[in-house]
Order: C-alpha cells, then structure tokens, then sequence
C-alpha cells in the first residue's frame, strides 16, 4: 500500500515536472532542425524559458467570453490533464507500480478516448466558429484513429496474451521484442499515436494556419497551459506504452538484477518516442482534413484487421 | 469502502442519466450522458467486472457518446430548445419507462444479494462462454447488427 502510493506520488510528480522541460527541450530541438538557435534570451541558451513561460501563464488575466458556457468552459481544460493523469497512474515504470491492474493496456486506451472529451467541450463551449469547427475535428478524428488504435493493440494483446503490463514485458524478455514480432502493428500504433495526442502531422483541432489556434482559441492563463499540460502527459504516457508494447519496456542486459536501470531503459526507450514527435513536427505539414480521414479509414483500419490474422497465426506458432 | 463507492456511482449514474433525459439543452444531455456512462463503468469497477467497466468506458463514453455529439452539433441546437413538449409522447414515453421501473425494482426486490460482486473480472473470463456456449445467440446477435448497418446506410444513401 504505501509503496503503491509512493509509486503514484512519483508517477504524478514526473509527469508534472517533465512537462516544462520537455516543451524547452521541444522549442531547442525543433529550432535546431530548422537551422535557428530557439530560445536563447532567457538564463544559458534559454534554459530558464519554460520558467518564464509559467509565470507568464500564471499572471495572464482569465479570460470567459460573453457568450460562452461557463461551466463547461472552465471544467474543460481539468479534464483534459485528469484524464491523461489517470492513464499516467495505471502506467508500470520498471518496478514503479502505482496502480496494479489486470487490464492496464485497455483502461489506458479508455482514458484516451475520454480525454478527447476537452477538446470537443472546449470546443462547443467557446461560443467561437474556430473553437467550434476544431471541437468537429476533434470529434470526427477520434472516430477515425479509435478503430486502427484498437485493432494494432489487439494485435499485439493476441500475442502476448494479455493485458497486463507485467505479463507483456514477461513474454518480451523471453521471446525478444514485440517490434521483430509485430512490426505492422508497430508502425500503426505509432501513427495512431501521434493523432491520439493531436500532434503534427495530425493537429487538425489546433490548425493554427486555418482556425487560429483550434479549441484554444478563447482560452488564456493557466486554462491554456492545462490543454498543453495534458497534450504532454500524453505524450508521455502514450511513449512510455509504446516503449512497453514493443520494444520490451524495461527489460534489458542487467534490468533483473539492478531494477533501477530497468527505470532507466524504460524511461530511454520512452525518450525516443518523446522525441519522434518532435521530428515529426519539424519535418511534416498538417495533413488536410478529408486526408487524415481517409487515410484512417480507408488504409490504416484494413490494414490493421488484416494485420490481426498475422498476430492470430504468430501467436499459434509462438505461443 | 467499496460499497461506499458503489452506491457513490450507482447514485450518480442514474442522476447524470435524468439530467440527459431533461435538459433541454441536447448538448448537454450528450455530456451528462457521457457522465452517466462513466459512472455506470466506475460502478462494474467497484463490484469486480474490471474489463466490463474498461469496456463500457471505451465503447459508450469513447465512441457512441462521441458520435451522438458529433451529430447533435451538426443540427440547428436553437430551434431545439424552443420545441414545445407534446402531450402524447410524454404520456407514451411516461408509461413505457414507468413499466421499466416497475420490473427493474421487482428484479432488485426478488434477486436481491447486497453488493454485487461478480466472478467476471477479466477478458478470458468472459471470452470462453462466449465464444464456446453462447456462440449462437452471439452470432445471431452480430448478424442483428449487421442487418442495422446495412439498413442506415442504405437510409442514408436514399437522400443523395
């Protein structure tokens, strides 16, 4: 018991504190790979950037437009960093259990579903045509990445046999890494993933360039940052299940003895992820609208039933 | 402790539910309904049925509620909320769930056992009876919902 919730204070205390450093790290690395320095005025090459940013946020006056929805306009952004919290709590990291759950893998995916809820809330809320038409593409996008992002989890839960967490790096650490295994599913979880947190190529609620900046147009302060915190925690949750899902989460040459450096290849592992999405923010434009849905609908969603078969006939020869 | 949060979110499902049935914004209805599925989900956690109230998350609160949402702003909310109640279908709609009601409590009197702790909590154990002694009702069931399928489209398709 009080190690669970000594798990949990370390699970919730990461994912708050990485956020700052991460959205630095973010700014540095897309700057880079746009040949430009990034922040570079605040502290040593803007280190001290996302401290600045914080009380910035914090003192920005709160704004409600006339209009808007009260209730539902300030009880969106919680939402949006509750729900990424609750998956974040179900999340093994190495030994670090907070909460132990049979069915970790779904109930993950559950909170994901829900935390579209903010944006699409956000979005009717506003009493705004661009916070309203990104709450549409909210909605219409989650329809569409849902099927894909539930049959590639399928995939590879046929093989492990499980939804435990424990139970999939067990398999992992004996068979090898589930990417040799399930390479498809892989790459469709990653697609999938990056649409789940509403990042680029797949930011379509945001859209800066169309809709001013998508459901948080109307927001200011700390109700903005609250989306941004949440988009994060995803990010991280969703890297960290990747990272477990296929590539072996914290197992490694000497995990079993020493478990802190099992937390450390997690964690590694993990970073990459984190840092893909940034890639794919430096190099790739927003897909269109109808282009995103149809390569939901029509590519990835047959490809992943079909890819169910292969997992179904591995897991024969496998077991 | 668990009886605690069952009643909890037994109490809440059913109020989040009369909510969405009242209000007479349909939007949000679509939301305490969403809060209503949430509850009911948290409610098959406290009785044990884990994969059940997982299940029930992803399904009604991530996919239908989304669709209905999707839908619901898609039609002109205004003239909703101006639509006046009409007699008949308040006192048919009346009847029907007053009948519902009626059954539902006489279940709860006569099969009554406290707490509901149910022997389901994960996927194998629900996956074997239905894939090996339900497999019909199963399939007929998917078979149903085929039929619905095929039959909005063809509905839908009819307007172009």
């Amino acid at each position: 018991m009080i190690n669970n919730l000594l798990s949990m204070a370390f699970i919730v205390g990461l994912m708050l504190v990485a956020v700052p450093p991460i959205t630095y790290l973010e700014r540095k690395v897309l700057g880079h790979m746009q040949q430009r320095p990034g922040p570079m005025v605040v502290g040593f090459h803007g280190i001290l950037q996302p401290l600045a940013d914080a009380i910035k946020l914090i003192f920005k006056e709160d704004i409600i437009p006339k209009g808007a929805d009260k209730l539902l306009f300030m009880f969106a952004p919680s939402f949006s960093v509750f729900a990424a919290l609750l998956a974040a709590s179900v999340v093994p990291i190495g030994f670090i259990q907070a909460v132990p759950m049979k069915s970790a893998l779904l109930f993950v995916m559950a909170m994901s579903a829900i935390s579209i809820y903010a944006l699409i809330l956000a979005g009717y809320s506003s009493n705004d045509k661009y916070s309203f038409l990104a709450g549409m593409r909210a909605a219409a996008q989650v329809l569409g990445y849902e099927l894909p992002m539930g049959f590639a989890v399928m995939a590879a839960v046929i093989l492990y046999g499980s939804f435990d967490f424990n139970e999939i790096v067990k398999w992992q650490s004996q068979h090898g890494w589930g990417i040799f295994y399930q390479p498809i599913a892989f790459l469709l979880f990653l697609f999938v993933m990056v649409a789940e947190v509403g990042r680029p190529p797949f930011d379509l609620p945001e859209g800066e360039s169309e809709l001013v900046g998508g459901f948080h147009t109307e927001y200011s302060g700390m109700r903005f940052a609250a989306f941004f915190f949440g988009e994060y925690i995803n990010i991280i949750v969703l890297s960290l299940v990747v990272s477990l899902l296929f590539l072996g989460g914290w197992s490694g040459p000497l995990a079993d003895k020493y478990p802190a450096l099992g937390v450390l290849y997690h964690l590694g592992k993990a970073a990459f992820f984190i840092f893909l999405t940034f890639w794919l923010r430096a190099t790739f434009p927003r897909y269109r609208f109808d282009q995103m849905l149809s390569i939901m609908w029509k590519i990835l969603l047959p490809i992943s039933i079909l890819n169910l078969f292969i997992a179904a006939a591995e897991a024969l020869f496998v077991g | 402790m668990r009886e605690i949060f069952f009643y909890l979110f037994a109490f809440l499902s059913v109020a989040f539910a009369v909510i969405s049935v009242t209000h007479r914004n349909v939007v949000k209805g679509g939301i305490a309904l969403l809060a209503s599925f949430v509850s009911l989900g948290a409610v098959y956690f406290t009785a044990g049925a884990e994969f059940i109230g997982i299940v029930q998350v992803i399904v009604y609160g991530g996919a239908i509620v989304v669709l209905y949402l999707f839908a619901l702003m898609t039609m002109d909310l205004k003239s909703f909320g101006k639509e006046p109640l009409k007699t008949l279908s308040v006192a048919v709609g009346g009847a029907v769930s007053l009948v519902l009601l009626v059954s539902v409590l006489y279940a709860g009197y006569k099969f009554y056992g406290g707490v509901v702790t149910a022997g389901i909590s994960g996927a194998k154990e629900i996956a074997l009876p239905l894939f090996y002694r339900f497999l019909l009702p199963f399939e007929v069931v998917s078979v149903l919902l085929l039929v619905a399928t095929v039959g909005a489209v063809a509905v839908g398709r009819r307007e172009e």
